[in-house]
């Protein structure tokens, strides 16, 4: 297979043995059941204090914990996926370094493995929006609280891409969910702040992608530069 | 074409150690076996050559013109493996062929799976796959050695490939050395790093010493073993002995060690016994003299 036919799909499975779509669907798979279990959590709490479902739900649903969990669960498939750098030392590494393309194809794996974050990152919402619709679980807002997260947690993405500059992978592990969750933070503030105004998150979430770009071309030329050989 | 690699100059500087500069050959259509103690900069030259480190300086040619390591033509010609974990440890045999598929021109699956059949790996169609965490470092090694053959290369590049190999693996692996040269004879070439010298002699047609990250000698094994004689004898005749030797080692009852054998007439009058060595006994003189001279 000649490096340059390689699509970003190809160069993902070279890497971790799945395509771009495998790939999103076991992390969407993982950010809704991990929404789910939260709740379930909470709601089981709650039942217990209050003795009946209809009540337990009804002092969970529409609250701003249901915003944080879909938050945080949502969060947590960026900083699992977009810290993995595959270095020399590594298993793996050297071969990877071995294969067509060198660079070019870790290149096309980082850039599909985005693909897949933000693909991932969309399904979790659009769950956590759909649950909110059908009256299963509310967010506080509606769901419109889903768009100020969403554009929050894109934002999220560009700042674990720079987090790619602290070398040391353990300071870079302990940060990165604090970053990531400082940034969902904000959609789930925002929202009252800016009486659920959706104009800002969608300006929020437009801005992100530039950032999302630029970010991940700067992190992989510093890549390149320091760590790749 | 005469070598497959010609190493011209290469460095490599690290904070505390610095490869080079290597000048050396890696002759076309043999097994060249890199030696040297630990940290001596085997590993270090084979990355550099394979192109997964970069080097300070100097320069390596490829089959006589190529220069550029990141050129995936030159890439495909080339099969390297490293020493341990050489692919991520939760992939299995078939995620390693579907990888190597996407990542090189001439991967051939079958023949991965005859391999793996070979070395009792398995088959790499069967649905349950042991994943490699699962596996002895003998396995391991059997693993990347059978991905690293499924491929129709020029020139083998393996580093420690006989270390974590049973004695009987490291026979089947002097006869793969032999198989994969004499499948295109005087085409192919390997390049291999070991310390288990006396095993791999069979499959080992020239040698390059390294210390302190250079080389300090270098050629065909059957001129080397012209170039230095073993010396042997009693401990009456040691200190006779010992200013025409290389290397000494010596006890209350004898001594031995390796000279050049242009000094042999002078050994052989101080009543000493002069054989050919082997190359576990050359490697050792000529490694021991590195580090003497270094102290």
């Amino acid at each position: 297979m000649k490096s340059n036919s390689l699509t970003l799909s190809q160069a993902h499975k070279l890497y971790t043995g799945n395509s771009i779509g495998m790939s999103a669907l076991r992390m969407s798979l993982i950010g809704i059941l991990c929404y789910i279990a939260s709740i379930m959590c909470i709601f089981l709490m709650s039942w217990m204090s209050k003795g009946n479902v209809p009540d337990a739900m009804k002092e969970l649903s529409g609250t701003t914990l249901i915003n944080m969990f879909l938050t945080i669960d949502a969060g947590i498939i960026l900083i699992i996926t977009g810290l993995i750098n595959y270095d020399r030392q590594y298993p793996g590494g050297k071969y990877f370094r071995s294969v067509n393309g060198g660079f070019e194809t870790y290149q096309k794996m980082k850039n599909a493995a985005l693909i897949a974050r933000i693909t991932a990152l969309l399904s979790v919402l659009i769950f956590g929006a759909l649950t909110d619709v059908f009256g299963i679980i509310r967010l506080k807002n509606g769901t419109s609280d889903m768009v100020y997260i969403g554009a929050s947690l894109l934002i999220g993405i560009a700042l674990v891409n720079f987090m790619g500059f602290i070398r040391n992978p353990a300071v870079r592990g302990f940060l990165s969910p604090f970053v990531v969750f400082a940034a969902g933070v904000f959609g789930v503030i925002l929202p009252s702040v800016f009486n659920e105004n959706i104009v800002i998150p969608l300006v929020l979430a437009a801005a992100a992608i530039p950032l999302i770009i630029v970010s991940q071309k700067v992190m992989l030329n510093d890549y390149k530069r320091r760590q790749w050989k | 074409m005469n070598n497959a690699v010609e190493i011209n100059g290469i460095t490599k500087k690290y904070k505390d150690f610095t490869l080079g500069e290597v000048h050396s050959v890696i002759p076309c259509g043999f097994a060249t076996a890199l030696i040297g103690a630990n940290g001596a900069g085997k590993t270090t030259l084979i990355d550099i050559l394979c192109g997964v480190t970069g080097k300070t300086g100097g320069e390596a040619v490829y089959f006589a013109d190529m220069t550029d390591i990141d050129d995936d033509k030159l890439r495909n010609r080339i099969g390297y493996c490293s020493s341990a974990n050489f692919f991520p440890l939760d992939w299995t045999l078939a995620k390693i062929a579907d990888s190597m598929e996407l990542g090189f021109d001439n991967f051939d699956r079958q023949r991965f799976a005859a391999l793996c059949k070979r070395f009792k790996l398995g088959d790499p169609a069967e649905k349950k796959q042991k994943k490699l965490i699962k596996l002895s470092d003998g396995n391991k090694m059997r693993t990347y050695l059978a991905a690293v053959l499924a491929r129709d290369t020029e020139l083998l590049v393996l580093d420690e490939p006989a270390s974590s190999l049973d004695p009987l693996a490291r026979d089947v692996l002097c006869d793969l050395f032999r198989e994969y040269l004499t499948a295109r004879d005087g085409e192919r070439s390997i390049l291999f790093s070991t310390h288990n010298i006396a095993d791999m002699e069979f499959a080992t047609d020239y040698a390059i010493f390294m210390a302190n990250g250079k080389v300090i000698e270098q050629g065909f094994v059957e001129d080397l073993k012209q170039k230095y004689i073993l010396v042997h004898g009693d401990a009456e005749n040691a200190e006779k002995a010992k200013p025409f030797m290389l290397s000494f080692s010596g006890g209350r009852t004898g001594f031995e060690g390796i000279a050049l054998a242009e000094n042999a007439e002078m050994l052989r009058a101080c009543d000493t016994a002069i054989e050919t060595p082997t190359l576990q006994q050359l490697s050792i003189g000529i490694l021991r003299k590195a580090e003497e001279d270094e102290k």
